[in-house]
């Protein structure tokens, strides 16, 4: 679904953001994209909605060049911002204007995950709602358009803390086979029964593209009183429930991701990910 | 290209933007009005009115893409699905069909009701309706309405303003670069040939020429539009 292709990519007078970076990702998936401050990964998501061009490379969204934003490729991509933007319109207004662009928009969802959310009046101006009643507004009208592709940065952003919960429900309940959703975002804990496969950008590269289920079954994941293992410790942390460990998984042992583990163990050895990973980056 | 998401757009506009041109009709129809209604004869008040409706049409065509700032607002913008081609021709009916019309319904009306409220007054005056566009009008409008549409993608911030300064510049230079050219020529050429050259010119059909030069204006000023929309980034 989304192709890109020995991307290079710098703002006019900044340092390189994407030197020959090159991933593909596929539909039926939740993705995961992290990444340092300033790793890009807000401008990938642009390129990928065909919003910044690369300077040489190719993006491919949905079969289309990307940069051409086709009204046949933006039908079936919805980017959601970190900060929504919404015009001075009611809730009902904002459905009427924008629904009928998406062909697959369906009314009944968008109004049960505001229901959830717990927006009863289609009445308010979207001016007038606070900055996380404007942006679950806006997740739930991007899921109801049922695209093929969603891309969200930041989603949880200015979410409460029992609205980040709903959040996980509704987007449980929008992912599909044939949906392609790729979440950028710092909240790991936020989705982490969510993401099904994760992507790690750094120093313009991507350092690791995998499915969860891939990692799980070449890492591992534990809490121990000690460090004493005879797997190789990709990461240690010491916290009040004992030491939080990476290794590689040499004996198959099934344990629960940890994103944030995850991360920090990549980061500290792109090398050994790499070969673990074989990946191309 | 797809007439029904030019169609949503334009209702997509109205849904955001009617009210606030509601208001702005009435507006300018209370102000023709006034001016109508306090103007005794006919000629400076006309001139006025159709130069404030020009005014207000070249800065309707250069606020109306208006999607640079803040960044959401253009990302906003540029991820509605219909192609550059579909927003273009959306905005370009706004501008040069229905901004114009509103405009002329708003001059006429507020001419009437000027006119209505003077012969009130005054039983013994004479109300003339009458219409102050001529073709060539409403051609140099639309003109200059696609360069200022032009300048509303090209300029990110105050638009408008920058346009209208770009313009006056290049009229300037014209000005200039005019007055010292025919200037040169008459001190440098004997008699003959200026008449020649004034015969030359009274053969000449301007109207075509005014026209065809206009048109191409028109065309080339959207076209760059539609080129800067594709290029557009946010």
């Amino acid at each position: 679904m989304i192709q890109l292709q020995n991307i290079n990519f710098s703002y006019h007078k900044g340092r390189t953001i994407f030197d020959d970076l090159s991933l593909s990702l596929e539909g039926g998936h939740i993705y995961g994209l992290f990444g340092k401050n300033g790793a890009g990964k807000t401008t990938l998501l642009k390129i990928i909605a065909g919003l910044r061009f690369p300077k040489s490379g190719s993006s491919t969204t949905l079969g289309q060049r990307a940069a051409l934003r086709k009204a046949e490729m933006l039908k079936n991509l919805y980017f959601l911002q970190e900060e929504v933007y919404v015009p001075a319109i009611s809730i009902r207004d904002y459905v009427k204007c924008y629904a009928p662009f998406y062909e697959n928009f369906d009314n009944e969802q968008f109004e049960e995950y505001l229901h959830l959310f717990e927006i009863t009046s289609m009445d308010d101006k979207l001016t007038a709602l606070s900055h996380g009643q404007r942006k679950k507004v806006i997740i739930s009208f991007a899921l109801a358009t049922n695209t093929k592709i969603l891309l969200m940065d930041e989603p949880t952003n200015g979410l409460d803390i029992p609205s980040k919960g709903i959040f996980r429900k509704i987007m449980t309940m929008a992912a599909n086979e044939d949906r392609l959703i790729l979440i950028s975002t710092h909240q790991v804990r936020d989705l982490h029964c969510l993401i099904d496969a994760v992507v790690i950008l750094d120093n313009g590269h991507i350092l690791l593209n995998a499915s969860a289920d891939d990692i799980t079954d070449k890492l591992c994941f534990k809490i121990t009183d000690d460090t004493g293992t005879d797997e190789p410790i990709l990461y240690c942390e010491e916290n009040l429930r004992g030491n939080l460990l990476v290794t590689e998984n040499i004996h198959h042992i099934e344990t629960k991701l940890d994103i944030e583990l995850l991360f920090n163990a990549v980061m500290l050895n792109k090398e050994r990910i790499n070969e673990l990973f074989n990946a191309k980056n | 290209m797809n007439t029904k998401n030019i169609f949503n757009l334009i209702r997509r506009y109205f849904i955001e933007s009617g009210r606030k041109d509601i208001t702005t009709f009435v507006l300018i129809v209370l102000t023709i009005t006034l001016i109508s209604f306090f103007s005794v004869s006919g000629s400076i008040s006309d001139s006025l009115m159709v130069f404030l409706l020009f005014l207000m049409g070249v800065v309707y065509a250069g606020r109306i893409f208006n999607i640079f700032q803040p960044v959401g607002r253009a990302i906003h913008y540029l991820t509605i699905p219909a192609s550059n081609i579909e927003k273009t021709i959306a905005n370009g009916i706004l501008v040069y069909i229905y901004y114009n019309i509103l405009l002329i319904v708003a001059l006429l009306l507020g001419n009437f009701l000027g006119g209505m409220a003077h012969k009130l007054l005054a039983p013994e005056f004479h109300y003339i309706f009458y219409m102050p566009f001529s073709l060539d009008n409403l051609i140099l409008t639309l003109v200059f309405e696609s360069i200022f549409l032009f300048g509303s993608i090209y300029f990110k911030q105050h638009a408008a303003i920058k346009t209208a300064l770009v313009l006056l510049a290049f009229f300037l230079f014209f000005i200039i670069l005019d007055t010292t050219l025919v200037g040169s020529y008459f001190i440098h050429s004997n008699p003959e040939s200026i008449k020649e050259a004034e015969n030359v010119f009274n053969n000449i059909n301007g109207d075509l020429i005014e026209y065809t030069v206009s048109i191409l204006a028109f065309i080339f000023f959207n076209f760059m539009t539609w080129l800067r929309l594709r290029e557009t980034e946010a």
